[in-house]
């Protein structure tokens, strides 16, 4: 099965190419990086053809009122040749045409827009035109075209744009992200509400949509993983239990431990507490993800936060479901070189 | 067989495919390379519409400024 990051790729491809997404799954089977170096690769050999017919509109648009040429741009030039002359004009101008055009028509041109080569238009847009764009194409749902622009618009833009839009829009986009850094960076601006908002969306979700946030989690940097992590603790108790269903459903344990590995201390024990220990074929679940994918370093230490019966009746559980782990479940300890290389999933 | 499948592939292109693609089987790289041409031919035909279109279906008071900028 692809993995989401293999996935949102073959996505994008198709959107450059203008095929339906499922003429291209036989690429799923490839790395995400090579997938969008292809999608490169194909932009490239698309915007580049006729780019001498599209220089000259650019150069000789400078001859005609800016209003005149907005005019032009939604009646007749529409916007796929709108998206190809966006980068050959200068930011200034493409500026002053894009505030003269409809909100609706400036989204039809962002699905079309290379926005690497357009990038000096798009830091040159003002944020509140950005936002708006951005609620439209929200809207719409197209989530992946704005993980595009991410890279590509200025902090104020980004600001702008996710007051302007639902927690829940601001997951969706991340997923599609392409710089974790500037993923993690944007992210740290948020302010609190914000974030545990976005945790509230994933739990709240669709099925899958908790899949892709905890993916989505493991590509933040460290101090934010933290944060999120922390903040998926300590929302309410039914939100906790919806979070350890859907990860029990997915299979998504062997992640789910590492992101309840750096939660605090206080936060680990609330977790354990409100749900771990309550369903016996979960918790059996949960020890053998970390038996079979050496994962003892992750959860050794949560169990310090439960008391001595519970841990006996955690051992009983593993005497059932993994019984080499009985030993380290009533010691405590975890076995030598055990977590010093865990295993990943290849994602 | 592969390599000529990989020549069309980066014919396509117009730049060498990344080496990674060389895991793909030879029908897959010949639907890769046809998936591609699909898209620049469809996508020259839609400039060649909206140039057309251009011309033709805007008030006449704007076609003398649209024949300026198209350079006709």
């Amino acid at each position: 099965m692809p993995s989401l990051a293999q996935h949102a790729e073959v996505l994008k491809l198709a959107r450059v190419l203008d095929l339906p997404p499922e003429r291209l799954e036989f690429l799923e089977k490839l790395d995400p990086l090579a997938i969008r170096e292809l999608r490169e690769r194909a932009s490239a050999a698309l915007f580049g053809a006729e780019q001498g017919t599209f220089q000259r509109i650019a150069s000789a648009s400078k001859q005609i009122p800016a209003g005149l040429s907005a005019v032009l741009a939604e009646r007749a030039f529409g916007s796929l040749l709108c998206a190809r002359l966006t980068g050959l004009l200068a930011p200034d101008r493409a500026v002053d045409v894009a505030r003269r055009l409809h909100t609706g028509f400036l989204a039809d041109v962002c699905l079309q827009l290379d926005p690497r080569t357009s990038h000096n238009v798009l830091q040159a847009m003002p944020a509140n035109r950005i936002a708006e764009v951005a609620a439209e194409l929200a809207n719409r749902g197209e989530y992946i075209t704005m993980g595009r622009f991410v890279d590509n618009i200025s902090d104020e833009a980004i600001h702008a744009t996710a007051e302007a839009l639902e927690d829940e829009a601001l997951l969706r986009i991340g997923l599609f992200v392409e710089n974790d850094a500037r993923l993690s960076a944007i992210m740290h601006d948020l302010p609190r509400e914000r974030l545990q908002g976005v945790v509230r969306a994933a739990v709240e979700g669709d099925e899958e949509l908790w899949q892709e946030a905890v993916a989505l989690i493991q590509r933040l940097d460290e101090a934010l993983r933290r944060r999120m992590a922390d903040l998926a603790a300590e929302m309410e108790e039914a939100s906790i239990q919806r979070m350890i269903e859907a990860t029990h459903e997915q299979d998504l344990w062997m992640d789910m431990l590492g992101i309840i590995a750096i939660m605090n201390p206080q936060n680990q024990r609330r977790l354990v507490e409100l749900s771990l220990l309550q369903e016996e074929h979960m918790v059996g679940t949960v020890l053998r993800t970390a038996e079979v994918h050496d994962l003892w370093h992750h959860l050794l230490p949560m169990l310090g936060h439960i008391e001595d019966e519970a841990r006996e009746r955690l051992a009983g559980i593993a005497a059932a479901h993994a019984p080499a782990a009985v030993e380290r479940i009533r010691s405590g300890r975890s076995p030598e070189g055990a977590g010093k290389s865990p295993k990943r999933r290849g994602k | 067989m592969a390599d000529s499948r990989l020549k069309d592939l980066n014919a396509e292109l117009g730049a060498e495919a990344p080496a990674a693609l060389s895991a793909l089987s030879n029908e897959e790289l010949a639907q890769l390379a046809a998936c591609i041409r699909q898209a620049k031919r469809a996508q020259k035909d839609q400039i060649r519409r909206a140039f057309d279109s251009a011309l033709s279906h805007v008030p006449f008071l704007l076609r003398g400024p649209l024949k300026k900028m198209l350079g006709g």
